[in-house]
């Protein structure tokens, strides 16, 4: 049956009647007295003759305006029918979340498997496409009208991102789908609000249960010595207990999430967790130490009961301190002193800080600092104007601050801080490898007496530690992007994810970005050296599976599933609708000739 | 009769007094009165001799002439009749078309011509074809004062000579008034107004609607005698067709009158009753200022 999207068009109908009056008073014979119809024979008898012709044409006529009229009032209501036997289109959302996972054998992953392979086997969509909503919506697989392939593809759904974006991924498949796509939306808890507009239909899977999970985990090195921070939670609405299990694992083998041999364990301990307490669980290592495991016993979700803590980076930044003024050196050495991880070496520096007596020749990579002291010179009281997007601005306050300085020499590259038209300090980018000037007279300033001083030191140390090869993270949570920096010359890595896939990435700019999709352990390959990072599931939101939910919402059989299955067939009733007026134009034409 | 009827007979009369009837020339002549008959009669009047054949009125022998010739010779006079006029109207419904002024014309015209028939010194008598030909009551008479004209006869008028003829007057003048239009051989009554006639005039008496259909498009048509009804649809073509089909029928009247010395007029009832114009009958000699 057909369906019409604007019924008022049926008031058109209204000029069936009038057609019929003016049929009826047209062809209503008024009753006319004669004196004879003797002369009338000769005419009756044509009439006799021809009545069969008048009386096939006008009713046919008369029926082909009746029709026309219908056709175009038809047309103009808007009519859809049915689109035939092919399915309608679908793209069916998939929850990405690891929260998927909980319930292990019952998990709303196992069951929306299930599920989804019934609808699709027991009904037809045409065509069918599968839509992973993790942080970023992606295609799973091909479009398709077979429900087999939908099925395979399914197999491909790990449900192991930190999050699922359902939103966005709602609104990417609906762009996907096109108009007439319906959108199936499979996850653990209840759509955020309620579904009004008859294009979704939201199916979720979800129980609410109890839950102790990892929600925070850092290793840090500090003063020769590892501090791990392990954060626990009990996201359930009842106290419970949990046991702890840290133990260093063997780094040739990091994914091993059992106890092997060679393992060693470093801590053990039962937990009593009040409802939706958080606990956090501290203690230090020796610098050095190997990786670590942490496990909780084992609950509704497994995934976020572990944790590897890999040692972080602590490689020294090598610093030649060239300075010939005394009172200078002395201010750059404390400050120096005070940042992390300084090295002071004239060998293979990686920033070399001079001054005007700086005699040493230039060192390839090496970052450089000058600082130029002028005779002719004068204190600056602000203001300031500071490039606050530069790493070296970070945490910088020059209000009350007395810069002493010349500005007689012509700086060149970008200023990071000037006074007035006078650049203190500025910055040459040579292909990655930065030539800083500063520009200080400190008898003359007060800067080097502040907070100000330490940290800008501190910000330059720590930009060229950021630009140093190495891993800037060696643990991140899930999702997270891992940074590994290479020595110039470098133009590809090797990247096993934990699942032991490879995949080898190009360099740019002499880093590799690596995003953590997948909890373990990731091995970072290149020509001179191996790296390894861990990734976590340390989302508390995922975690909690109190919010979840099975039920569904939304209806594709609501007024909005008539736009999206059935078609418009307007253009049909308007071709009719030209050719019975053609036909129409022909019997008159044909009866105007007869006569 | 209805009191119309007689208004229009008084209206005839009335219009008639301006007229006296004629015989048209074209006619063979009939004198009545104060015309001499054709054929030798029992009048004064001297007209030819003849040889004496049996059975002749021994009274007309010319004896004079028998004397001198030894021959028997017998003197013809003009036979001596009287001038008299007979009225046939059409008694069928037609005749009584409604909305037309046939009714109107044909009682109006029937009272002109006793009038001026009047005028002429002719006697008259009036009939009324219907179911068959009888006279009007007081036809005789003054126009005002006839009796029973009735339309409203289904029949045509052959079928009405044909049961029973007006006992028409010997060589008189014999008036039909009628629309004319049956289906029918036209010598069938002209052969009875003709017989024994001094002189024959037929007047077809139509509407305006029978000579020019006003309306047009789809009409069902009821003959106004038998009812019968037809669903027509009329338009130019068709009138144009109706008006050769009425040329036709006249010409075959015409023609038919031609052949036995009758006149016959075309009058529309709407032109004689608007002022009771008879201009037709005067050109045609049939009435005389």
């Amino acid at each position: 049956m057909p369906i019409f999207t604007l019924p008022l068009a049926f008031i058109g109908l209204l000029a069936v009647p009038a057609l019929i009056a003016i049929y009826w008073l047209r062809n209503r014979a008024r009753e006319h007295q004669v004196s004879s119809l003797l002369l009338w024979l000769d005419e009756r008898q044509k009439w006799e003759g021809g009545q069969r012709i008048h009386h096939l044409q006008t009713p046919l006529l008369f029926f082909l305006e009746l029709l026309l009229i219908l056709l175009l009032v038809m047309a103009a209501a808007g009519p859809k029918l049915r689109a035939g036997q092919s399915g309608s289109p679908l793209v069916v959302v998939l929850d990405d979340s690891f929260s998927m996972l909980a319930g292990n054998q019952e998990s709303a992953r196992t069951r929306a498997l299930a599920a989804l392979e019934g609808e699709l086997r027991s009904h037809r969509y045409e065509p069918l496409r599968l839509v992973i909503a993790g942080e970023t919506p992606q295609v799973l697989g091909e479009a398709s009208s077979q429900s087999g392939d939908a099925v395979k593809w399914l197999k491909d759904w790990k449900c192991a991102a930190h999050l699922a974006k359902l939103e966005e991924a709602v609104a990417f498949a609906l762009e996907l789908g096109g108009s007439r796509a319906r959108v199936l939306v499979v996850t653990d808890h209840a759509p955020p609000e309620e579904l009004h507009d008859g294009k979704i239909e939201w199916w979720a899977f979800g129980s609410p249960r109890p839950n102790v999970a990892f929600v925070n985990a850092t290793r840090t090195t500090r003063d020769n010595q590892e501090r791990v921070l392990l954060e626990l939670a009990n996201l359930s609405t009842s106290a419970g207990s949990t046991t702890l299990m840290v133990e260093s694992i063997n780094a040739s083998d990091p994914n091993q999430q059992q106890s092997v041999t060679g393992d060693q364990q470093i801590n053990s301990q039962s937990i009593s967790l009040a409802a939706g307490e958080t606990r956090r669980v501290v203690f230090t290592l020796k610098a050095g130490a190997p990786p670590l495991r942490a496990r909780l016993g084992s609950d509704a979700l497994d995934l976020d009961n572990l944790v590897v803590l890999m040692p972080e980076s602590n490689r020294p930044i090598r610093v030649d301190l060239r300075v010939g003024n005394k009172d200078l050196r002395a201010l750059l050495e404390k400050a120096l002193q005070s940042a992390q991880n300084v090295l002071m070496t004239g060998d293979k520096p990686e920033l070399v800080i001079g001054d005007e007596t700086d005699a040493g020749g230039e060192v390839p990579d090496a970052w450089t600092l000058r600082i130029v002291v002028e005779k002719d010179a004068s204190s600056f009281l602000g203001p300031f104007v500071i490039d606050r997007s530069h790493p070296l601005s970070e945490g910088l306050s020059l209000s009350g601050v007395v810069w002493g300085s010349g500005k007689g020499i012509q700086f060149p590259g970008m200023p990071i801080i000037t006074a007035g038209n006078v650049p203190l300090l500025t910055d040459v980018d040579r292909a990655g490898k930065h030539e800083l000037r500063l520009r200080l007279r400190p008898d003359l300033s007060t800067l080097q007496e502040t907070p100000n001083w330490p940290i800008l030191i501190w910000n330059l140390v720590a930009w060229r530690a950021l630009s140093a090869p190495g891993l800037r993270q060696a643990n991140v949570r899930l999702g997270s992007d891992a940074t590994l920096k290479v020595e110039p010359g470098v133009k590809s890595v090797t990247v096993i994810d934990p699942r032991r896939r490879t995949t080898p990435l190009p360099v740019y700019d002499n880093a590799v970005t690596v995003k953590a999709e997948t909890i373990g352990v990731y091995d970072l390959k290149t020509n001179e050296g191996q790296y390894l990072f861990a990734a976590n599931a340390l989302q508390r939101e995922e975690s909690d599976l109190t919010g979840a939910a099975s039920g569904r919402w939304g209806n594709w059989a609501s007024a909005a599933e008539l736009q999206w299955e059935y078609r418009s067939i307007t253009w049909l009733l308007l071709l009719l609708a030209m050719i019975v007026l053609a036909v129409h134009a022909w019997l008159v034409s044909r009866a105007r000739g007869a006569r | 009769m209805s009191e119309s009827d007689r208004q229009f007979l008084l209206e005839g009369e009335r219009a008639g007094m301006r007229y006296t009837l004629t015989v048209p020339r074209s006619t063979a002549s009939a004198t009545a009165g104060l015309q001499l008959g054709r054929r030798a009669g029992t009048s004064l009047e001297f007209r030819d001799h003849r040889d004496y054949q049996p059975g002749d009125d021994v009274r007309r022998i010319d004896w004079s002439a028998f004397a001198r010739s030894d021959k028997l010779i017998v003197k013809l006079f003009r036979e001596e009749i009287s001038p008299h006029l007979d009225l046939v109207l059409d008694g069928s419904r037609s005749m009584a078309l409604g909305a037309s002024a046939k009714q109107e014309a044909v009682t109006g015209l029937a009272a002109i011509l006793a009038v001026a028939a009047e005028n002429a010194g002719y006697s008259h008598r009036a009939w009324l074809a219907r179911d068959w030909c009888e006279p009007v009551a007081n036809g005789k008479g003054r126009p005002s004062t006839w009796e029973g004209l009735k339309f409203d006869f289904r029949g045509n008028l052959g079928e009405s000579f044909t049961r029973l003829p007006p006992k028409f007057g010997r060589q008189g003048m014999r008036v039909l008034i009628s629309d004319l239009l049956w289906l029918g051989e036209p010598m069938t009554i002209l052969r009875y107004l003709a017989q024994g006639a001094s002189a024959v005039v037929v007047l077809q008496l139509i509407a305006e609607a029978d000579a020019d259909p006003p309306e047009r498009g789809r009409l069902r048509l009821v003959d106004s005698e038998t009812e019968e009804q037809r669903e027509i649809f009329i338009d130019d073509a068709a009138i144009e067709r109706y008006r050769k089909a009425l040329a036709r029928h006249q010409q075959n009247w015409h023609r038919a009158c031609r052949q036995i010395g009758a006149v016959m007029i075309n009058l529309i009832a709407e032109q004689v009753v608007r002022g009771w114009n008879l201009e037709p009958l005067i050109k045609a000699e049939v009435l005389k200022v």
